[in-house]
């Protein structure tokens, strides 16, 4: 009987889907997306590159001449380069529409305005 | 100082600060450490692992270090937009006596328990969540130990003068990552004030949770262990005996259980730490707050504002009725004292550079970089005219003026220096303080402006470039220097003191 109920009850209701990808629902507070670097920021100490669990990111160069380049197909948005960057340069997005067909194009790099 | 920089800075800290003995161990450097490299232990700052290993670079640890030159012209800005600047006191926006109206904690605490009953206030009203400070143990009162203070209550017993090292920056650095705090106020001396601004300038993480700074006046830091083992040695006093002590009138007063002993402050000099002999800060100018003793005025504290956020958390204290306010107009006296000894510090340290680098011994980075500007400091200033630097209203007294009422000026106005016009406004010479200290304190109301005013009167004209000026001052050993005109050297134009250079050199553009 509950069952008939509910149905009922849902007919008169809007639905709780939603037609991705033509309407998204908006992403929490603290959502870990895409990483971006903010490269006035960053001093080139590479610890984002030295604690990433998997490897997602490479520091090119060295110090203030140093450019980042963060492979996103490997990244697993654990946050934690956000964690140790001692100066907030790198910080989580809300991007989080990132597959793909190509693995070439999932790389982001940074480099600095001279 | 260090020209070229080490690709790592831990290179350049111990070549440069810790080698030649000026750490003083606030520990700035371990909280800003981003993999832990350095700690803190006892008397020493230990170096625990190879951070080169871990980093290609890092400019941290040099660049955040009281005694480094780096970031030093930046950490100014968080103070320059006061509205009122002396070279005695800092930057500021109000300069008051203060005290706690609760006379037991008044009681507890050094001077009027302003500090206590403004961060326990702060607390309560949720302005910050935990005060970083010092606390001596009941077991030896003079050691200081940093604090975290988490509930008013706390801040009681935490919050203490002293003239020993403690690691408080450590301290901030704990508060954030351990505990998780995001509203923090910190209590330090000038060195440690300096540091966290430091921090803040370079934009490390750690900062965003740092909401309130308040500064102590400090005249030196004492490596505890040396002043101790000549304590018990010429005057017989044993550490444990010691309860407090308090610095009055150029003179170390050591409280006892039963007696008291006076030092004077020569004779303990040797003990303080290497970066102390050369620090020229005596009121902690970067702070929000500046707190200090009023001597001779028992239980009341000198309070100097300096920034919004001091004033507005100091106002809402007074506000609530748990600190009482009045003027320091009429109490020529205490401000006196307190420039004199701000004087005395900054004499000292440069006496003891001179005589640093005169046996070939390397100098604090922070006090070359403060007594020499870079090579574009200097072009700046050569292209300024001193006509465009000049503060063109300058008070100036009569040659009647006695000196007592000129000090009753002083504590109103804070220059330091007054010029003497005639009554045809003709330039006579200029009086400091410095002048009116050499004179006996009881001699001063019988003494007029113009039988002290020094033989030789320093002079630059408005056409003449900015850099000129300088140099004159820096060959004279004077902190200020008369503008007048080139066809009449007896008319005044303005002056330049050495706020006024540091104001250009930190916005060349800026019209005061």
């Amino acid at each position: 009987m509950s069952l008939l109920k509910e149905a009922l009850q849902r007919l008169f209701r809007k639905p709780v889907t939603l037609k991705y990808p033509f309407e998204k629902r908006p992403v929490p507070e603290g959502f870990r997306g895409r990483p971006v670097w903010d490269m006035r920021k960053c001093i080139g100490c590479g610890l984002c590159s030295n604690v990433c669990p998997s490897g997602a990111i490479e520091m090119v160069g060295k110090g203030l001449q140093s450019e980042i380049k963060h492979y996103v197909d490997r990244c697993m948005f654990c946050s934690q380069c956000v964690e140790s960057c001692p100066r907030n340069a790198i910080k989580m997005t809300q991007e989080y529409e990132l597959a793909g067909f190509d693995r070439s194009k999932m790389l982001y790099e940074y480099k600095r305005e001279i | 100082m260090a020209g070229r920089r080490d690709l790592i800075a831990y290179n350049d800290l111990k070549k440069w600060i810790i080698d030649p003995g000026f750490c003083t161990l606030c520990g700035a450097c371990e909280a800003a450490c981003p993999i832990h490299s350095l700690k803190i232990e006892g008397e020493t700052l230990q170096y625990i692992h190879d951070c080169s290993e871990h980093l290609e670079f890092c400019p941290i640890c040099y660049d955040v270090c009281p005694h480094s030159e780096a970031l030093l012209l930046e950490t100014l800005s968080f103070v320059t937009d006061a509205p009122n600047r002396r070279e005695s006191l800092g930057y500021y926006r109000k300069v008051l006596l203060a005290q706690a109206v609760d006379p037991e904690l008044r009681k507890v605490s050094h001077g009027g328990g302003v500090v206590t009953a403004l961060l326990t206030n702060s607390i309560k009203q949720g302005f910050v969540d935990s005060v970083v400070a010092s606390r001596t143990d009941e077991k030896a009162p003079l050691k200081l130990h940093p604090s975290i203070s988490l509930v008013p209550d706390d801040v009681f017993s935490a919050v203490d003068v002293g003239y020993s090292p403690s690691a408080v920056a450590k301290a901030f650095g704990r508060a954030v990552q351990e505990y998780g705090k995001t509203k923090i106020a910190f209590v330090g001396t000038p060195c440690q004030v300096l540091a966290l601004r430091k921090l803040e300038s370079w934009e490390h993480k750690i900062v965003d949770s740092l909401k309130l700074v308040v500064g102590f006046m400090c005249l030196w830091c004492f490596s505890l262990k040396h002043l101790f083992e000549s304590l018990e040695k010429t005057h017989n006093i044993k550490p444990s005996q010691i309860s407090k002590i308090v610095l009055e009138k150029r003179e170390y007063v050591v409280y006892m259980d039963s007696e008291t002993v006076r030092i004077p402050i020569n004779e303990v000099r040797k003990h303080i730490l290497g970066g102390c002999s050369t620090c020229m800060d005596y009121t902690a100018e970067l702070a929000d707050i500046s707190v200090g003793g009023a001597y001779p005025l028992e239980d009341w504290s000198i309070v100097i504002i300096r920034t919004e956020v001091g004033e507005e958390i100091f106002d809402h204290a007074v506000k609530n009725g748990l600190i009482q306010v009045k003027s320091l107009e009429n109490e020529p006296e205490v401000y006196t004292h307190m420039v004199d000894v701000a004087n005395f510090k900054r004499k000292t340290a440069l006496e003891e550079i001179e005589k640093m680098k005169g046996s070939g011994k390397p100098v604090p980075p922070i006090t070359q970089r403060m007594l020499q500007p870079l090579p574009k400091e200097l072009s700046l200033l050569s292209s300024l005219t001193v006509e465009q630097i000049m503060t063109k209203e300058v008070m100036t007294i009569s040659p009647d003026t006695t000196l007592e009422e000129l000090l009753n000026i002083m504590t109103k106005h804070h220059h330091m220096g007054y010029p003497i016009l005639d009554e045809n406004k003709q330039l006579i010479g200029i009086v400091t303080f410095e002048d009116i200290m050499k004179v006996p304190p009881d001699q001063r109301s019988k003494t007029k402006a113009s039988e002290v005013k020094p033989e030789k009167l320093l002079t630059a004209y408005p056409d003449e470039p900015a850099l000129t000026a300088y140099e004159k001052m820096i060959n004279h050993r004077v902190g200020r220097i008369l503008i007048v005109d080139r066809e009449d050297p007896k008319k005044l134009l303005g002056i330049i003191t050495k706020t006024d250079i540091m104001q250009t050199l930190r916005w060349p553009m800026k019209r005061r």
